[in-house]
């Protein structure tokens, strides 16, 4: 179903927008959970596992900081000191899954077999050591966009922080085997390709750019026409020329100037201010991502999104210390327990706990992420309730590197299919 | 794709630990041995001498006697962001283009492929799509609206009235060769369609801005096309324009420029001479000292010189920047005298470390001192491959193994258990020996005889590069920097830093893995074994001492670099 000429009302949460109200257009099949939007899915990635119980490791034992006290039900004395207890509100709206192991992906890499299994379910392709190794197969986000996405749109493949170093920098998304999803770093990039430009120009654009792609289409004809071109470069420009598009589609969702206020402060990646490595202004970059994804999702401009935080270690990133603000060693140290990415070096005092901070940040950007789309109503529930959002890690501890465990929190029932609250 | 951006700290995170079979063969610079070198990869003693000889180099000329066979190669290559950028600014120079490009979604690194300009992963997805949109409405309308830019346009294209005849001179050089005909005809309609859109703007400024709208998203524009077919011997002849293209994507990072546009007209550049002389003549533009830069970020990974704690990564970056721009654009240095130079630029914080008198406030160039050598012994190299308190002779071992001698290593295999602690009494070297050389142990292969000698040779420079002769905590353990790292496939014992750079800048190895980096890069793709003789040609170069801005002029001027394959892609 197409629905991305929709013009649809989102409340709340700063991403407000405006036009015509979503129940005069209510489709009479309406499923559960809204049945305006079609089920969807976002995927939001964290690296280096998370602060959980472990037996020994540099630190010595490490008491549990993550999971629930106990399987079943989820209740917030049983989240309590945990981690999960960042989503307290939310815990009726959650699928807490634990005990999904990646050990079959035998490879010596944690973080290789953990970025590229995560969303492949393939083992990788190994052509040497973990740098060298590329996933082995599409991504469900991008099989979900490839399936469902109306108008042949690409999945959004969402990042923030530092784009390159291990595993190739952005490294869970993949068109197939070998073939990597290119990310969107901006924010208002990925809200550019939605609303084309700003609604006092848009009108004049559509007319504009049908001009242009008239051209555009007469030039890649004779192009593809060569004779002597290869498949992939038959591929390549077929490609491009498929990318092609009329505009008048992508006036689905304008969002509020309270909303694009927001997402164009936090379009800092490439600006004089913007520090990538500065883990507040990376997560503010992803909430961002956030919000114009909730657009998108709303629209049905999108089904699939995937949104990952640096390279394959996240070892750029310096989130900050929660109650001092200032920044702590980087992720990949503080998920060793060392001052070192490897198994050597000294180790840092309190670690654990820092890394368990860094995992509520991360909960706490997640939390947002809830926030915005279940702030947006449809008739018989929410954004939310329409799809599912899963905030998935590749690793399940952090000394060790484990894949054992791996935690995936999932909320929203994706129109009632999937349970909640345990 | 034989080459990667590595960050080997993964390799650690498994303990440092690699299987017995390791070795996948000192392949050639990667992918095979080439011609002439020993089953194993050409690893074996007297491996230098092989290459100079099959090298077909010896009169000066490289790739006169090369016969090997050209890998068939990709028609269409799209411009990567910055070349996307380069090529804006052969026609309009806006300080706003590079903004532009850089907002452009980021291209992948796929297949190990770490110059970010494979031909083959070059694609536009729905958002680069919308890039190139968002960007050519932004600089026809920044162009049109600014009269000096249009003055400044008219009087570069040598045009005085502002009418359609703006049309040819513009695709000339966004689409770096001639229009066609109808092609023409097609702008010259967008031209006259101009005020249909703008028409709060005069009829030529309308029809500008939209030309230049329209002309910036043409594939025409955004790919590099090459649609020769006439063959000459055993390869296809690239025509004028096509060779103008390639030259000066290459050597500036751009479009061709007027000189090299004028040339490729008169049918110029078909000429030898005149190919060389272009090609010379473009290491003096400001791009040329841009795609060197590029070039040794992306190959010595000079991000991770972010990684180092404090200012002192930030004084590395700057240091290793100065270093590579004066060697080899001032002294027109070469890949050897990377290895061996005895100068560099050091602050405060740098001589210190140094020990040396600081040139003055700022950078300065200073004289190192007899304990370093080169820029593997920078604190920039040295302080990015070590934690805390110790050097990690592991990751420096494993980056110069794989990165500067293009050796293989296998991936680690699973569930190894971590390092142990330092033992007291025990050094650094000694607790790597006994947790990665155990006889029999899955680690030994690797590490014994592959990565750890070159790591070991370092040991005397500490976590910030400092030079040192003993460590511990209390300073007392004496550092045994003797070690035996494999140069040419052959072990050889060196005594600390200074001798292996000297032995690696003599290495025939080195200097092959690096001009096939060069050739990867100018290429947009990886060379295979069948393409030694260029390689080894430009090695054997390089290893005599030839300066990088020679040895570039040199792979200009090779069959490789100057023809296309009669064998297409699939």
């Amino acid at each position: 179903m197409n629905r991305t000429t929709r013009r649809t009302i989102l409340r709340g949460a700063g991403v407000g927008l405006a036009l015509p109200f979503l129940e005069a257009l209510a489709p009479r099949d309406a499923k559960a959970g809204g049945g305006l939007v079609d089920p969807f899915a976002i995927f939001f990635r964290q690296a280096n596992g998370v602060a959980q119980q472990i037996g020994s490791g540099p630190l010595g034992a490490e008491p549990e900081r993550f999971w629930p006290q106990q399987e079943g039900i989820l209740t917030p004395e049983g989240v309590a000191g945990r981690t999960l207890d960042e989503l307290t509100d939310w815990l009726d709206r959650l699928l807490v899954v634990g005990g999904i192991n990646l050990d079959e992906f035998g490879y010596g890499d944690g973080h290789a077999s953990g970025a590229f299994v995560g969303l492949t379910a393939a083992e990788p392709v190994v052509a040497g050591a973990g740098a060298s190794a590329e996933a082995n197969g599409e991504s469900l986000d991008r099989r979900i966009g490839r399936e469902l996405n109306p108008d042949g749109r690409d999945a959004w493949f969402l990042h923030a922080g530092i784009t390159t170093g291990y595993l190739g920098g952005a490294c869970i998304s993949y068109d197939g085997p070998g073939d990597r999803a290119a990310p969107i770093t901006r924010p208002l990039s990925a809200y550019s390709l939605i609303a084309g430009a700003p609604a006092d120009q848009i009108e004049a654009l559509i007319a504009r750019q049908k001009s242009v792609n008239d051209l555009l289409m007469d030039e890649f004809a004779e192009l593809l026409a060569e004779p002597a071109l290869s498949g992939g470069d038959r591929d390549r420009l077929a490609d491009h020329r498929d990318r092609i598009r009329d505009l008048e589609n992508n006036l689905a969702c304008i969002a509020s100037d309270e909303a694009l206020a927001e997402v164009s402060e936090a379009q800092s990646p490439g600006g004089e201010d913007y520090d990538e490595h500065d883990g507040d202004q990376v997560l503010r970059v992803v909430r961002a991502h956030m919000a114009v994804s909730t657009i998108a999702l709303s629209c049905g401009f999108t089904r699939s999104v995937a949104i990952q935080i640096g390279n394959g270690l996240d070892n750029f990133t310096i989130y900050r210390h929660p109650e001092t603000g200032e920044p702590m060693e980087n992720f990949h140290f503080l998920s060793h327990r060392r001052l070192s990415g490897t198994s050597e070096g000294p180790t840092i005092d309190g670690s654990d706990l820092l890394h368990h901070f860094v995992d509520r940040q991360h909960a706490q950007t997640f939390r947002y992420l809830l926030e915005q789309l279940d702030a947006v109503q449809l008739p018989g529930g929410t954004l939310l309730d329409a799809g599912i959002a899963a905030w998935y890690n590749d690793l399940a501890t952090g000394p060790a590197h484990s894949i054992e465990n791996v935690p995936w929190v999932l909320a929203g029932s994706a129109g009632g299919v999937l349970k909640q609250g345990e | 794709m034989s080459n990667r951006s590595t960050d080997w700290s993964a390799v650690a995170v498994v303990g440092l630990c690699l299987t017995p079979g390791c070795y996948e063969g000192g392949v050639f610079v990667g992918q095979g041995a080439p011609p002439g070198d020993a089953a194993d990869g050409g690893t074996t003693e007297g491996d230098s001498g092989q290459a100079s000889e099959d090298s077909g180099g010896s009169d000066g000329e490289p790739g006169d006697d090369d016969t090997s066979p050209l890998s068939p190669a990709p028609r269409v290559v799209r411009l990567t962001h910055e070349q996307y950028a380069a090529s804006v600014r052969v026609l309009v120079d806006l300080p706003e283009i590079e903004e532009l490009a850089a907002a452009f979604r980021p291209d992948t690194n796929e297949g190990g492929f770490f110059f970010q300009n494979n031909a083959e992963s070059l694609d536009v997805d729905d958002a680069l799509w919308n890039d190139y949109r968002v960007a050519a409405a932004a600089i026809a309308e920044r162009v049109a609206e600014d009269p000096a830019v249009v003055a400044t346009l008219l009087q570069r294209l040598d045009i005085d009235a502002l009418d359609d005849g703006v049309v040819a001179p513009i695709l000339l050089r966004l689409f770096r060769r001639p229009p066609t005909p109808s092609q023409l005809d097609a702008y010259a309609a967008v031209f006259a369609d101009g005020s249909t859109h703008f028409p709060e703007s005069s009829a030529g400024l309308a029809g500008l801005r939209l030309v230049l709208e329209t002309a910036l998203q043409s594939p025409h524009f955004l790919y590099r096309i090459e649609r020769a077919q006439e063959i000459q011997g055993d390869d296809i002849v690239l025509d004028g324009y096509e060779l103008a293209a390639r030259l000066s994507y290459f050597m500036v990072g751009g479009g061709p420029d007027d000189a090299l546009l004028a040339a490729a007209a008169d049918d110029a550049l078909a000429d030898p001479d005149e190919f060389r002389a272009q090609a010379e003549r473009l290491t003096q533009q400001p791009g040329a000292r841009a795609v060197v830069a590029r070039f040794h970020d992306l190959l010595l990974e000079s991000e991770r010189l972010d990684t180092i704690a404090g200012s002192l990564g930030e004084s590395a970056r700057v240091e290793s920047a100065m270093f590579l721009e004066d060697l080899i654009f001032e002294r027109d240095g070469g890949w050897r005298d990377v290895f061996t130079s005895t100068t560099t630029f050091a602050n405060d914080e740098l001589a210190a470390i140094y020990g040396v008198e600081p040139a003055g406030p700022g950078f300065g160039e200073v004289q190192l001192p007899p304990d370093r050598r080169g820029y593997f012994t920078h604190v920039g190299f040295l302080a990015s491959y070590a934690h805390g308190v110790d050097p990690d002779p592991i990751l420096r071992g494993a980056f110069l193994l794989q990165r500067i001698a293009c050796e293989s290593v296998g991936a680690p295999p699973n569930d190894v258990p971590p390092l142990p602690e330092i033992e007291p009494g025990q050094s650094n070297r000694e607790a790597v020996v006994a947790h990665t050389e155990g006889e029999g142990t899955t680690c030994q292969a690797c590490h014994q005889t592959r990565i750890n000698p070159f790591g070991f040779a370092l040991e005397n420079y500490g976590p910030e590069g400092r030079f040192r002769t003993h460590e511990g905590p209390d300073g007392d353990i004496e550092i045994d920097s003797v070690a035996s790292p494999l140069i040419d496939g052959v072990p050889t014992e060196v005594s600390g830093g200074v001798a292996m750079m000297d032995v690696l800048s003599q290495s025939a190895r080195v200097h092959r893995c690096y001009a096939e980096h060069w050739l990867e890069m100018a290429l947009g793709r990886s060379i295979s074994p069948a393409e030694a003789e260029p390689v080894l040609a430009l090695a054997e170069a390089s290893q005599q001492g030839a300066g990088v801005v020679e040895l570039m002029v040199e792979l200009t001027q090779t069959r490789v670099f100057g023809y296309r394959s009669t064998e297409e892609l699939p």
